[in-house]
């Protein structure tokens, strides 16, 4: 017995799809229509996609790795050659066809006018990191800070604590300097997107000090601006490096932040 | 313009967590005839990121030793660039040789839960032929070449290690 995997739906009833495995090897992709929409879908065995079975799997972090980037190459499989798209999220699953097309049927309008709107656009991540020191090395000395003033002089064991105050002043400034900076970085990029959106900061990144996540987001690009975003990141990385930052692009990703509405 | 966009796809430049949270936590939800219970990307994360540090720690501690060994992986040998090249296939295979490696890993840090074992695809049992054909090579090498050098027992041990590292694997698959 089989159930059906949904990967995303896209607005092309008999779309030609190339003979690919879905999530379960033995199965392969197909589509189920209404109207002009169609589901991507393929069937899974019941007994491995089951409730019980995939609430043990999602606590396998190997299994759980392995599916999720499966289940997003299929998806941009289908983005190949089927573009705008919306993906699902992660285990969408119904238990037979006429399931899946009364869901189609009953968001259909919504469906429909969400592909109309991503037509010829993709959405692109954008990460920014910064190395806290260079950052505020280069802060400091642009500045006319107190810190600066007192930073290499002998302190006497009195004026201890008026250098102290003046670190946590200086770090609360550089603190403030980062969120403006992020802020402006953010705009620059925003002005070639139709949409925006952020992603969460992924703590375990910061695995080194020189390379602090401070911004996570993605961007809804349309093609006829697609030259002006990597234009724009390669500006970034060229004037903000001896501050410190670094822009990193990933993508075309499926629209997976601007699909809901 | 279209030429540009085809360049990379995101799996290509993208960290798993990127995909983790994209496809668990986003994207079109429809209460679907299956109800899964939500997860915390944050720990997850976490969890993945302990997980390639401890094989990359394996790593370190020689676990991989075919792979760098000059003793070993010398031009003339050509069983043993083969092997080496086997290695790698192997790394490379399923597209993300870190996780394939983390999963080896895994399997032996922990008893294998019923879970992953029964959705051993296809892709895995090749795997688990491959590790096995390379054991049966490696015996091979290991003995020849500590024969020529003398030094058996040096080698012998880290086949020994190696084999006790891929056992357990080979035991779930049985």
């Amino acid at each position: 017995m089989t159930n059906i995997y949904c990967y995303c739906i896209i607005n092309n009833p008999d779309p030609k799809l190339e003979s690919f495995a879905g999530i379960d090897d033995n199965y392969e992709l197909y589509s189920i229509q209404h109207k002009d929409i169609s589901m991507i879908v393929s069937n899974v065995p019941q007994e491995d996609f089951s409730e019980s079975r995939l609430n043990g799997a999602f606590e396998d972090v190997v299994w759980l790795s392995r599916y999720a980037v499966r289940h997003e190459k299929i998806v941009e499989h289908v983005m190949r050659c089927c573009r705008p798209l919306l993906p699902m999220k992660f285990c969408s699953i119904y238990r037979n066809e006429s399931r899946v097309k009364t869901v189609l049927e009953s968001r259909f309008l919504e469906f429909a006018g969400t592909l109309s709107y991503l037509k010829d656009k993709d959405e692109y991540g954008v990460k920014i990191y910064v190395d806290k020191d260079v950052f505020k090395k280069k802060m400091l000395s642009d500045s006319n800070h107190l810190f600066k003033k007192v930073e290499d002089k002998n302190i006497s064991a009195v004026n201890y604590l008026l250098k102290r105050k003046l670190e946590n002043e200086a770090e609360r400034d550089v603190i403030t300097g980062l969120s403006s900076r992020k802020k402006t970085i953010h705009l620059l990029i925003a002005e070639w997107a139709a949409d925006s959106a952020h992603n969460r900061i992924i703590k375990t990144e910061n695995k080194t000090k020189d390379k602090m996540l401070i911004h996570n987001a993605s961007y809804l690009v349309e093609d006829r601006y697609l030259e002006n975003f990597h234009n724009t990141i390669k500006r970034i990385n060229d004037d903000y490096e001896n501050e410190g930052f670094r822009a990193e692009a990933s993508g075309p990703w499926p629209c997976y932040n601007f699909s809901a509405t | 313009m279209q030429t540009q966009r085809n360049i990379a796809h995101a799996t290509e430049t993208a960290t798993l967590a990127d995909i983790l949270e994209r496809i668990l936590d986003k994207g079109i939800v429809i209460a679907g005839d299956i109800k899964i219970k939500l997860v915390d990307i944050e720990l997850l994360t976490i969890q993945i990121r302990l997980l390639i540090a401890s094989v990359e720690k394996a790593k370190e501690m020689g676990m991989d030793w075919w792979v760098t060994n000059k003793d070993l992986v010398s031009g003339r040998n050509k069983e043993v660039e083969s092997l080496k090249e086997r290695v790698n296939e192997l790394e490379k295979a399923g597209g993300n040789g870190k996780i394939m490696k983390a999963q080896m890993t895994q399997k032996i840090d922990k008893d294998k839960s019923v879970t992953s074992a029964a959705i051993l695809s296809k892709n895995d049992m090749a795997e688990i032929e491959s590790v096995k054909k390379m054991i049966q090579e490696l015996e091979i090498v290991v003995n020849k070449k500590g024969s020529e050098t003398g030094s058996k027992t040096k080698h012998a041990n880290k086949l020994e290690k190696i084999k006790s590292h891929f056992r357990d694997i080979l035991k779930g698959s049985e």
